[in-house]
């Protein structure tokens, strides 16, 4: 592998019709996991769908390992990719259908023969050569999403809400995968689902309505939190009025009381304690500093 | 049955429109290229056998198709309504149009001097085009693939043009002169057809 | 990675429902129009035959028959006042207005001397001594007429009555029909042996069948071939990887051909091996390859046009409109052919016809013709596949999607 594995996205502009998608995105991307965070309809498919050639971009420069996105073949030979609505043909066997991608992907037989049994094996699918894919169930047919998208050893693997639908199992056994592969290339990992962030990704950008809001690692996301995020039993009575003035970030009901979690620039009152930051606290936060909504 | 007028409703702004509005171009711009003037009696029943005949295929066979999506077919069924009236309902809407657009064509032809017995030509050309969308209907359910849908159908025109009465014996859909009783075969075989369809489709979702 | 893919391809279709569908309509068709044909093979005339209709028609109809002929069917026309037209093989009453009528009262008067007001008299006259029911009706030209100036008169009411008029010269041929005597039977039977190799005459019959089915079939298998990814959800696995939009669409495109020739070709090795049989132990010196020069020759491009049409219209719009455009293609070219089922008048038609093991020299007249139209649709199949490439890679880069994301939320939401 050459030793430039970065992205490097300038100014970036991206429209479709007259809606703005994205809006002056710069983003620097190196090796390991990244992790793309931003409510539904932010413009991370988008950003994802540019990166892997799939829109083009009306503004700005986004290179890949060196090799502007423009040039689509050379861009699709070092990327794999793995779009969040995905399948394949239902009446083909497993096999069959990473041999035929392979095939797109321009192996060789020999190198598809090598290279396919090894990586459903990684992707523990060794029992289902023959399975055909409308019989795999939702985790089955991502973890061979997966596979198929590094099926030619690419250097940048670019997975789009990946564990969308997973049950709670499969969905760390997709995140350990990807941290599996990502010790050699680069993985750009987009969701809404905070906590696949927190487990996997050093690296992180937040988006939102098609701009960065936040670029950095995540214990820079944290530190915006720190010393901000409290604890404390309130009656139900009282809590409109702590939602009004706090962004609270979960709630768990005990009897006639509340216990919260919330954010406050300040300690609120006296009851309550000041706890440890997670990420989902300080992603509300910075979602809500723009006075728009929650995540979901 | 507000229930039922809403479903109509639905199909015909969000599917039915397209189909009506190709019959209706079909016939519309046919006398650009063949003559409803003045025909005798086979000159007639050929145009309403060979060609107006065939919007029974356009109208009829894409009547699974608004639930074509897996997911969507099973939330339908999952609904109180059984998708079997949601069937019947975009039937019946077909015929509906089939049954004015063919009405408005032989008016037409006759007021075009074109020689015919209207009761006679229009129930065997009814008769044909339900068994044109029956056939449709049948091979849609049968195969879930709109495509053989329509080929089960157009096989059959082309089989009838190349091999003629002959092979097809009483299921000839061109017997408007040569053997009337044809229609009577070709009505039937079109209803259990449709129905077939139907219900394969329902056993299979 | 074409050949590669190729492969793929070809796997991919064979193992399609919609394939082997395909393949039976062939069969069932073919063995119904030509299954008997071992029985029925054309034996060498004999002299005094009730008729020799099996041997095709008089070849020389001489231009003054034709004029004749002609003359005779447009004063009907006009004494009438109304003339039949088949534009797409049905017939059209066409009334012409009253300047036009009068002026093809003038070219009735130019053509054959009789005045327009005269003609009631003559037709009466006629059919006094010709029997109404059976014979045409026929008027000699005018002294000194050239054949030409009667082909361009008669241009001027082929202008007027529209197109399918009945007065143009590829019309008026194939209307003239006469019967073959001994004589004519024998000639027409040595073109057959002779210059045909015998296996050309049926072969090209078979071709003339085949056609009907390959400008029709084959837009089922593609339709359901490039839905299929859609359906499948694999756009996106498949747009993201390296091979190239050219690649992918020719190697489909090259696949579904040569899929859909295989059962053509292995079909026509039946007249072929039947005509063996049939001529073994004569003199008749066999055109063994006869088979594959019309499968290529003639078959392969109505194969290679109607794919390219079900690759471009199902690629632009992702539905299956491809069948209805090229099931109503279909319906105009095979309306439109009837008129010249005989062979011999191949003009642009998609499926020509030449409905007959005989008439070998209309097909060498038409010659030119066929070699024209069949370089069109291949052609034509080429600059389809080209804008298919380029709306896949339009596709590919995100552009003219009716279905992406933004579209989808923009739809109101549908309830069944």
């Amino acid at each position: 592998m050459s030793k430039n594995t970065e992205i490097v996205i300038r100014h970036l502009d991206k429209y479709y019709g007259k809606k703005q998608a994205l809006t002056d995105v710069n983003l620097t991307i190196h090796k390991g996991m990244f992790g793309l965070l931003g409510r539904n309809g932010a413009g991370k498919t988008t950003l994802m769908k540019v990166l892997a050639t799939l829109h083009e971009k009306q503004g700005g420069e986004v290179s890949i390992c060196g090799i502007p996105v423009e040039h689509a073949s050379a861009i699709r030979k070092i990327t794999g990719y793995l779009p969040q609505d995905f399948s394949m043909y239902p009446n083909m066997s497993v096999y069959e259908a990473m041999d035929y991608l392979g095939v797109l992907s321009g192996l060789t037989k020999e190198e598809r023969r090598k290279r396919i049994p090894g990586l459903l094996r990684q992707v523990n699918l060794q029992d289902n050569y023959r399975t055909k894919v409308k019989a795999l169930s939702g985790g089955m047919k991502r973890r061979l999403g997966i596979a198929q998208a590094i099926l030619h050893n690419p250097r940048v693997l670019i997975v789009d809400e990946p564990t969308a639908g997973l049950d709670p199992e499969e969905r760390v056994r997709f995140r350990n995968l990807l941290c599996e592969i990502a010790q050699e290339r680069i993985v750009i990992l987009s969701t809404h689902i905070v906590g696949d962030i927190e487990a996997t990704c050093e690296n992180i950008a937040v988006l939102d309505d098609g701009r960065i809001l936040f670029q950095g690692t995540v214990e820079e996301l944290l530190h915006m939190v720190e010393s901000k995020v409290y604890k404390a039993e309130i009656s139900k009575k009282e809590l409109p009025e702590l939602k009004q003035k706090y962004i609270v970030t979960s709630m768990l009901a005990l009897g006639n009381n509340v216990m919260v979690r919330f954010i406050a620039e300040k300690q609120p009152f006296a009851g309550a304690s000041l706890c440890e930051a997670g990420v989902e606290d300080a992603y509300m936060y910075l979602m809500q500093g723009r006075g728009e909504g929650t995540c979901s | 049955m507000e229930k039922y007028c809403a479903i109509g409703k639905n199909q015909l702004r969000h599917n039915a429109w397209l189909h009506i509005l190709v019959c209706a171009a079909m016939l519309l711009f046919s006398p650009l290229v063949l003559g409803i003037q003045n025909l005798d009696q086979v000159q007639s029943a050929k145009v309403l056998e060979t060609y107006v005949a065939l919007i029974g295929i356009i109208l009829f066979t894409p009547v699974f198709l608004p639930e074509q999506n897996r997911d969507l077919r099973d939330l339908i069924t999952s609904k109180y309504t059984r998708i079997t009236e949601i069937y019947c309902i975009r039937i019946l809407l077909s015929l509906t149009a089939a049954v004015l657009m063919v009405a408005t064509y032989m008016t037409v032809m006759k007021s075009g001097r074109c020689e015919m017995e209207f009761g006679k030509y229009y129930f065997g050309t009814m008769a044909e085009i339900i068994a044109f969308g029956g056939l449709g209907v049948f091979a849609y359910g049968l195969s879930d693939n709109l495509i053989i849908g329509y080929m089960a159908p157009l096989v059959y025109y082309a089989a009838a043009i190349g091999m003629g009465a002959k092979y097809l014996k009483k299921f000839y859909p061109f017997g408007m002169i040569s053997d009337f009783q044809t229609k009577y075969w070709l009505l039937a075989a079109g209803i259990i057809l449709m129905a077939a369809g139907v219900i394969i489709r329902y056993k299979k979702s | 990675m074409f050949l590669r893919l190729f492969q793929k391809e070809c796997a991919q279709v064979g193992k399609s429902l919609i394939y082997w569908l395909y393949v039976v309509c062939l069969v069932v068709f073919f063995s119904s129009q030509m299954g008997s044909m071992k029985d029925n093979m054309l034996q060498p005339p004999e002299r005094g035959q009730d008729n020799y209709q099996a041997y095709g028609f008089k070849e020389d109809v001489t231009e003054q028959d034709l004029m004749r002929k002609a003359l005779g069917e447009l004063a009907w026309g006009y004494y009438y006042g109304s003339f039949t037209t088949y534009p797409v093989g049905y017939a059209k009453d066409v009334r012409l207005s009253e300047s036009e009528q009068e002026e093809v009262g003038r070219i009735i008067n130019e053509t054959t001397g009789i005045e327009p007001d005269k003609i009631e008299e003559h037709l009466a006259a006629y059919f006094e001594k010709h029997d109404v029911t059976t014979e045409p009706y026929l008027i000699e030209p005018k002294k000194g007429l050239t054949y030409e100036a009667f082909l361009n008169e008669m241009e001027k009411v082929t202008d007027m009555l529209g197109p399918g008029s009945s007065f143009t010269e590829e019309s008026l041929k194939s209307e003239t029909r006469l019967s073959l005597d001994y004589e004519g039977a024998v000639k027409a039977y040595e073109n057959l042996t002779d210059k045909d190799g015998y296996t050309g005459g049926y072969t090209r019959l078979f071709c003339d069948y085949m056609g009907i089915m390959a400008g029709i079939l084959p837009i089922f298998v593609v339709a359901t071939r490039m839905l299929r990814d859609r359906r499948a959800q694999m756009q996106d696995l498949i747009y993201a990887r390296r091979a190239s939009s050219a690649v992918i669409i020719t190697s489909r495109f090259a696949a579904m051909t040569v899929m859909m020739m295989a059962p053509i070709i292995i079909l026509s090795l039946v007249p072929t091996v039947d005509s063996m049989i049939f001529t073994k132990g004569s003199q008749i010196s066999l055109d063994y390859l006869a088979f594959l020069k019309y499968d290529f020759g003639w078959l392969l491009p109505t194969v290679l046009a109607v794919t390219a049409v079900g690759m471009f219209f199902t690629e632009l719009t992702d539905t299956a409109l491809g069948v209805l455009v090229q099931a109503a293609w279909w319906f105009i070219s095979l309306q439109i052919g009837v008129a010249g089922i005989y062979g011999g008048q191949y003009g642009w038609n998609l499926i020509p016809r030449h409905n007959t093991e005989m008439n070998y020299s209309g097909f060498k007249e038409g010659f030119t013709q066929l070699a024209m139209n069949r370089a069109f649709y291949t052609l034509l199949a080429a600059a389809l596949i080209a804008a298919t490439i380029w709306i896949y890679e339009k596709k590919r880069k995100g552009h003219l999607k009716r279905r992406g994301k933004i579209l989808r939320n923009r739809k109101k939401p549908t309830q069944a």
